[in-house]
């Protein structure tokens, strides 16, 4: 089967979040730690959700001291058992899309989680210690029959699922515009 | 398991989305979008997706409460209805208009009517209001006159499919309309031009082609401006201006002074973006004007909307396909609540509460003469229970205690009162001051009607049954005009207030029947009779809804000396910057619902408050600092985004949170034509603070509005049964 990741359309995206609530309700459901795996990143073009490109070489993986961040056929793959949240993964990534989370567990709710920046102030210090440190990426929701949740619910179809037949496919047409342009006229399968 | 589907509305915003829910057992367990949706087209907004746990929650109101002893304690229906009746009756004998109704903006357009006709014909008051004071006042008091109604004039479908320009100004539509924003991305694809004015930073600014960062409060100048360039760059006909629209002569003499240099001096917008800007509006075969509360909630909001409503009427961008003024709707069932009436001057279809003459089909119907003096406007509740004019207030739907303005004022008010009675799903920050509450069910819970804000009326129906005694509120309205010994409310289902709905207004719903609206995609209005289509744009032919059927200029003149915005409440030296309010994508107002989703409070769950990086240096305040915002009304804490979305001097902050309850600063400065508060700008100052200080503000606020009253249901003494 060929790679896969997923690009964003930036003449089609709102910014209006609901890829990144998919993608936390996905997760939850699938047990992982509960929060979106996209990152919506500030452009002066607006918001845009990012998220991992599935590196064939990833760095991520090579780094992990623990073997948690495998290449697993298409996807790479982040197992959040073995994962001691140190953090290097993060350091290795060349595009940021991966974060430490802190994720804890609460009587009433479950696991719940919150990105470090938004500590509520319900919690005291010594909550904050009680938080386990995770890291998180896209994993295309492997899991998923139907495929990654994102592209699912996204109302403008503006997260593109890209595999290597699109690549095939893009680059045969930007050849065939060059040829064009040196007096090839035409197109051929 | 079997899965059900039912076809039904997102409660949430004003777009009226559709969808499924999917129901196995007697729950809501997931939800699809609806592919044949005109407006939504399959797609929803993750309020729409993810927005369906509330109706489950443990927390919804299951029995009604009475006050006894200070506390809130389970009763019976019989018991509530009982005690509410007796205080109604005295109140009605002493002085009707002692009593006032807010009216929910999220309930059906059958509860909203009952509302209202409780109000009108068994309490004989016109002290009825809905959240549009808060909202769109200004568009009904600005389009009224000069178009004949306030309501959107085309479909939000024609914005994707045909509008060449789109003008999108004080409306966060990306956030607040999120499919709405999604036609306007579908337009630009294939070619069409946008424009936003906003101060703000938006989504849908950041992919303008030309983004006017008006200040706040610029919008006259700024729309004066736009009309005298097309004006002076001879792109008005004038000769069809005249043919369709009376005061042209009057206008024209008011925007010779509007020149490019005076607005650039007054709202920093340069002036070749305001001419490229006025072109592609002006020259633009199809434009289209997008508005919301960036427009409306100032002091002179309905002079803002007559600004748009004159540059719609002189370039002709009405009545044609693609074109049109749209006031964007916040609340999924305002635009119905309006229409039913739900406002102290007006009743159901817009009949003014003075006009005798069109005023004796309701005598007819109702068999009681409503009464013909206009009501209390919400704006004024407080202060007319301050004065001892007011002395019950019924609260349907709604939470003011933190939907403002100066709330601190406000609950200072409700204690005062005699009797305060809430009905609602959850035991919300204004229930738990109340004396009597009632429990309502849900959109999931009822059957019924939205209007969307483009006039659509759709069908909403049950999926699940309402938990406990919950019960639907037209049925609640009735029940209680029962106990007081009305017979006005003989009705069994929504569809026989529907019935009396098309009877009452025959030129607008007359052709609207339940059996048209369960199959189709719901109907435009006005629909006068059953063979009818609907009506998906307002003044084709340039006939106007006015008396004269002409559309009425009015010029917006601002005093020449003007230098600045036009807000109220100006920044100086203590209070140095203007505090703006709004809304986020992920949580609905005052966040009753939302709140309660856990996935939508994850991804929100806290209050930012939005700093330019200017202002964060001059204060010292860095990214994720806890700062102390105040105004001259109070001071709330929350946590800092240091971000270019907001111009330097300008803060931006949310309602959503009682943790920050922003309506705690706003003043209570009004539009003297609609009562609409000026919620959009408080002079206000901000500070860093320790963690310990944000920590005990936290408490004050959480003693404050009683948040350890809203526990489950199932953890009190329940007792069951009527």
């Amino acid at each position: 089967m060929p790679r896969q990741f997923i690009i964003p359309d930036k003449a089609k995206c709102l910014g209006c979040c609901t890829c990144l609530a998919a993608c936390m309700l996905t997760h939850r459901e699938e047990g992982a730690v509960p929060c979106p795996r996209l990152f919506l990143t500030p452009t002066a073009q607006g918001s845009v959700p990012l998220q991992c490109r599935q590196c064939d070489q990833a760095p991520c993986a090579e780094v992990c001291p623990v073997h948690a961040i495998e290449v697993q056929g298409e996807v790479v793959v982040l197992n959040e058992k073995k994962c001691v949240g140190c953090g290097i993964c993060v350091l290795a990534c060349p595009i940021g899309c991966i974060e430490i989370q802190a994720a804890r567990q609460t009587a009433a709710t479950g696991i719940t989680l919150t990105t470090s920046i938004l500590l509520p102030l319900t919690r005291s210090e010594q909550d904050e210690k009680k938080m386990r440190k995770i890291a998180v990426k896209c994993n295309m929701c492997y899991f998923r029959p139907e495929g990654p949740a994102c592209v699912k619910v996204c109302p403008t179809e503006a997260l593109r699922l890209v595999d290597e037949e699109d690549i095939r496919f893009w680059n045969l047409q930007r050849r065939q515009a060059y040829a064009s342009s040196i007096g090839f006229q035409g197109a051929a399968e | 398991m079997t899965v059900h589907r039912v076809r039904t509305i997102c409660p949430y915003c004003g777009v009226g989305c559709g969808l499924y829910l999917l129901v196995e057992q007697g729950r809501i367990v997931g939800v699809e979008a609806d592919p044949e949706h005109p407006v939504s087209q399959g797609g929803l907004c993750l309020k729409g997706y993810y927005g369906y746990n509330h109706v489950g929650d443990p927390r919804r109101l299951q029995t009604p409460l009475i006050r006894k002893d200070g506390m809130l304690v389970p009763a019976t229906w019989n018991e509530a209805l009982n005690f509410i009746a007796e205080h109604l009756i005295r109140v009605r004998r002493q002085d009707p208009d002692a009593f006032a109704l807010i009216a929910s903006a999220k309930g059906t357009n059958e509860d909203s009517f009952a509302a209202q006709k409780f109000a009108r014909v068994v309490m004989g008051t016109n002290n009825v209001d809905c959240c549009a004071r808060l909202c769109h006042a200004p568009s009904v008091a600005g389009l009224v006159p000069t178009l004949g109604s306030a309501a959107t004039t085309n479909t939000i479908e024609e914005i994707g499919s045909v509008t060449e320009t789109i003008f999108i100004i004080g409306s966060n539509t990306s956030e607040c309309h999120p499919l709405v924003a999604a036609h306007v991305i579908k337009a630009r694809e294939r070619g069409a031009k946008l424009i936003v004015a906003d101060p703000r930073h938006t989504e849908m600014a950041a992919r303008a082609d030309i983004w006017l960062r008006v200040p706040v409060g610029g919008n006259i100048p700024l729309i004066n401006g736009i009309m005298h360039i097309l004006m002076r760059d001879g792109l008005i006909n004038t000769i069809r201006v005249n043919r369709m629209a009376a005061g042209f002569d009057a206008l024209a003499a008011n925007l010779a002074e509007w020149t490019p240099e005076r607005v650039e001096n007054i709202t920093g917008v340069p002036r070749a973006d305001l001419q490229a800007a006025a072109h592609l509006y002006g020259k633009a075969s199809t434009a289209a004007i997008l508005y919301a509360m960036g427009v409306t909630q100032f002091a002179n909001g309905t002079e803002n909307v007559l600004a748009l409503a004159n540059l719609a009427i002189i370039t002709g961008h009405l009545g044609r396909s693609g074109t049109g003024l749209f006031p964007l709707r916040g609340q999924n069932n305002i635009q119905g609540t309006c229409d039913m009436g739900c406002l102290p001057d007006f009743l159901p279809g817009y009949v003014h509460v003075g006009s005798s003459q069109k005023q004796t089909r309701f005598s007819h119907v109702w068999s009681v003469k409503p009464p013909s003096k206009p009501g209390i406007r919400a704006t004024e509740i407080s202060e007319g229970i301050m004065q001892g004019k007011i002395r019950v207030l019924y609260v349907f739907g709604a939470n003011p205690v933190l939907s403002g303005p100066d709330t601190g004022y406000l609950m200072k008010a409700l204690e005062r009162l005699d009797l305060l009675i809430v009905q609602d799903i959850f035991l919300t920050e204004t229930a738990r001051l109340a004396g009597v509450v009632l429990p309502a069910a849900c959109a999931a819970e009822k059957d019924g009607t939205f209007t969307n804000t483009e006039r659509r009326i759709q069908r909403v129906r049950m999926a699940v049954p309402p938990p406990g005694d919950a019960r639907p509120d037209w049925r609640i309205f009735s029940e209680l005009a029962r106990e007081m010994g009305s017979s006005a409310f003989p009705y069994r289902s929504p569809e026989e207030i529907w019935g009396e709905i098309r009877l009452l207004i025959p030129e607008r719903f007359g052709g609207v029947a339940y059996k048209r609206l369960n199959d189709g995609p719901g109907i435009l209005w006005p629909c006068p009779d059953e063979a009818h289509p609907g009506t998906p744009i307002l003044y084709s032919d340039n006939v106007f809804l006015t008396p004269s059927g002409k559309a009425q200029l009015k010029p917006v003149p601002i005093d020449p000396e003007q230098t600045s915005a036009g807000i109220v409440e100006k920044p100086d030296k203590d209070y140095p910057l203007v505090l703006t309010t709004g809304r986020r994508v992920y949580h609905y107002h005052t966040g009753t619902i939302t709140r309660k989703e856990w996935v939508l409070n994850q991804i929100g769950p806290e209050e930012l408050v939005e700093i330019n990086p200017e202002d964060g240096r001059r204060k010292g305040i860095r990214n994720g600092d806890l700062v102390r915002v105040c105004t001259r009304r109070g001071l709330i804490s929350a946590r800092a985004w240091i971000t270019d979305r907001v111009p330097p001097g300008t803060i931006f902050m949310t309602f959503h949170f009682w943790e920050a309850p922003v309506n705690e600063l706003t003043g209570r400065a009004q539009d003297p034509v609609c009562g609409i508060p000026e919620l959009k700008a408080s002079a206000a100052d901000i500070k860093s603070i320790s963690s310990v200080d944000a920590r005990m503000i936290r408490r004050q606020k959480k003693e404050r509005y009683l948040v350890s009253l809203e526990v489950p249901v199932n953890r009190r003494n329940v007792t069951k049964g009527d």
